[in-house]
């Protein structure tokens, strides 16, 4: 599938596995910074590790210091490689903002609309090129 | 964005580093969020004081600040740290983690911020006057200060509202702008006779099921009791930002821009309704009591904790009123966290010691889920009547929840056991 519909929250191409769930995620309380495991017992994604996925949320919620948790995740290498969204609220965006101005490290950021995101499965391939992004194709 | 001559002297370095690094992150964030310019504060409130919530990443950027002189131009106040200044040693922090907290605390201190600690500045004299544009972050006192106060505020995410607080400005978007305050969806309560209401726990619990439905649309809701108090709102402000995202709330009757219906939603009527009943929040709560779900947890109780958002005079007077007397059952603990300054209240009313003498530790300038000490407890069971807690601490604490009145939670503390309370 090849989805031309997004918008470019974060700048930034990559290629990398789907984590996926339609369960908005807080990353303060609901991730660990050094492993990258989420750890929201009332979250679909449990146990799950999103260092190096795609992380397919609707959105974020709960805590405004998410950002400040992206952004510790960002300077440890812990972070997801890439996150697909419905809607990036600022919580989600300013750690790779801020990540790039003081370790010249970033995380792309994309949404798409709902019935697009929540075809995507954990495990599908997800690229972001520059023009469109790819899920499942070469 | 259109800049004021002072915004471009800031993004171009007249007032050195600190501002420009502040104002050109500003100017990022405000573009991406379509903000066509700045409006200027005269109130903020920083959530990225705890270590355990900004990391080393976190303290590295507050410290680049101080370092170049930056100092907030208004009245900041501060969230909680991830230790109480003076009792770390005796709650069970380490000496380098303490020492991690007090490196930020300094950077933050250079800056010349307010050092409240608290997550409820609203309840330690910040107090904006309604409609007033405001730079405040941690979710439940923006959910608070627009709603209840009804200044307008943002969920800032942290470090950019150190930012903000740094260049006096807040980027325009979101619910600063008047469409955004709309309510989107009512919920109408029914069916619920004078024992509910009562107790922050059926607050908690509502404020979870309505912010978990919204995520961070606007709820409006009618049929809130009329004797809804501070403490309350409070609750339901803190568990609606964690069920969901929740932002902005109007109570129609209790909050400044919901006196009607029509007033809630702006005149616009194409809204959708809601009915809530009881058994949505029994059913609400039971996901929430994931203790009851446990083979692991048999009823007993290693910890109470009240005092998320931090507790208020008013709520530990009325703990020392259930207490007096009595004493927390050994092998269980039972905590409030609380600010330093409402704290101070507390020891001048006496309550202080009432509590201390019944075996509760009182933790100030902190919180359960950001201190070093909470993430090795060895505790399975928390009692609480906080919806924010519910949420996070099973993941942080990794305990189980059971959620209790009050009166619930003085008496799971003074006999060690589940409270014997029917819901609700």
């Amino acid at each position: 599938m090849i989805i031309k519909d997004y918008r470019v929250m974060v700048p930034g191409t990559v290629t990398a596995e789907a984590l996926a769930s339609n369960i908005p995620l807080s990353f303060w309380g609901g991730v660990n910074v050094e492993s990258g495991e989420i750890q929201d017992v009332h979250h679909d994604l449990c146990s799950q590790n999103m260092t190096g996925k795609v992380l397919c949320i609707p959105y974020d919620r709960g805590s405004c210091s998410g950002s400040g948790m992206i952004f510790e995740m960002i300077r440890q290498g812990s972070s997801p490689a890439a996150i697909l969204c419905v809607e990036a609220e600022a919580v989600l965006a300013l750690g790779p903002v801020i990540g790039k101005k003081i370790y010249g490290r970033s995380m792309p950021i994309r949404t798409v609309p709902a019935e697009v995101l929540s075809l995507i499965r954990t495990g599908d391939v997800i690229t972001f090129e520059d023009d469109c992004i790819r899920i499942n194709e070469e | 964005m259109e800049l004021t001559a002072y915004e471009h002297d800031m993004l171009n370095g007249k007032y050195g580093e600190g501002y420009q690094l502040a104002m050109e992150v500003l100017i990022q964030m405000g573009e991406l969020y379509g903000a066509k310019r700045f409006i200027p504060v005269r109130n903020a409130h920083i959530d990225a004081a705890a270590y355990t919530t900004i990391w080393d990443a976190g303290t590295e950027f507050l410290e680049f600040l101080a370092d170049h002189d930056v100092k907030v131009p208004q009245p900041t106040t501060m969230n909680p740290l991830s230790r109480d200044i003076l009792s770390w040693e005796r709650l069970g922090a380490s000496e380098e983690f303490a020492m991690k907290s007090k490196r930020m605390e300094d950077a933050y201190l250079r800056m010349g911020v307010i050092p409240t600690w608290t997550c409820a500045p609203y309840q330690c004299g910040n107090l904006p006057q309604f409609g007033e544009i405001v730079s405040w972050s941690e979710s439940n006192a923006v959910n608070f200060v627009n709603s209840v106060i009804g200044a307008r505020a943002e969920r800032l995410p942290d470090l950019m509202d150190v930012c903000c607080a740094v260049c006096g400005r807040v980027p325009e978007y979101g619910h600063y702008i008047t469409e955004n305050r709309r309510g989107d969806i009512l919920f109408r309560l029914e069916g619920f006779d004078d024992t509910w209401f009562t107790d922050n726990v059926d607050y908690s619990v509502l404020g979870y099921y309505i912010g978990e439905i919204v995520v961070n649309r606007n709820p409006v809701i009618e049929g809130l009791p009329e004797r809804t108090g501070m403490d309350q709102l409070k609750a339901f402000s803190a568990a609606s930002a964690s069920g969901g995202a929740v932002c902005l709330f109007h109570a129609i009757g209790l909050t400044p821009e919901a006196p009607s219906l029509e007033a809630a939603f702006q005149g616009w009527d194409r809204y959708e309704t809601q009915v809530v009943t009881p058994s949505d929040l029994i059913e609400m709560k039971r996901k929430l009591d994931t203790a009851n779900q446990s083979d692991l947890s048999d009823g007993h109780v290693d910890m109470v904790l009240i005092g998320c958002p931090h507790a208020s005079f008013t709520e530990m007077q009325e703990i020392a009123g259930l207490i007096s007397g009595k004493h927390v059952k050994a092998g269980t603990e039972f905590w409030i966290t609380t600010s330093r300054t409402q704290y101070e209240l507390a020891v001048r009313a006496g309550i202080a010691e009432v509590l201390e003498e019944a075996g509760v530790t009182m933790a100030c300038d902190t919180c359960v889920m950001e201190m070093e000490e909470g993430t090795r407890w060895k505790h399975q069971t928390f009692v609480t009547n906080s919806g924010k807690v519910a949420q996070y601490a099973p993941g942080i604490n990794h305990v189980f929840i059971k959620m209790a009145s009050t009166e619930g939670c003085v008496q799971a503390a003074v006999t060690g056991r589940f409270p014997e309370e029917v819901y609700v």
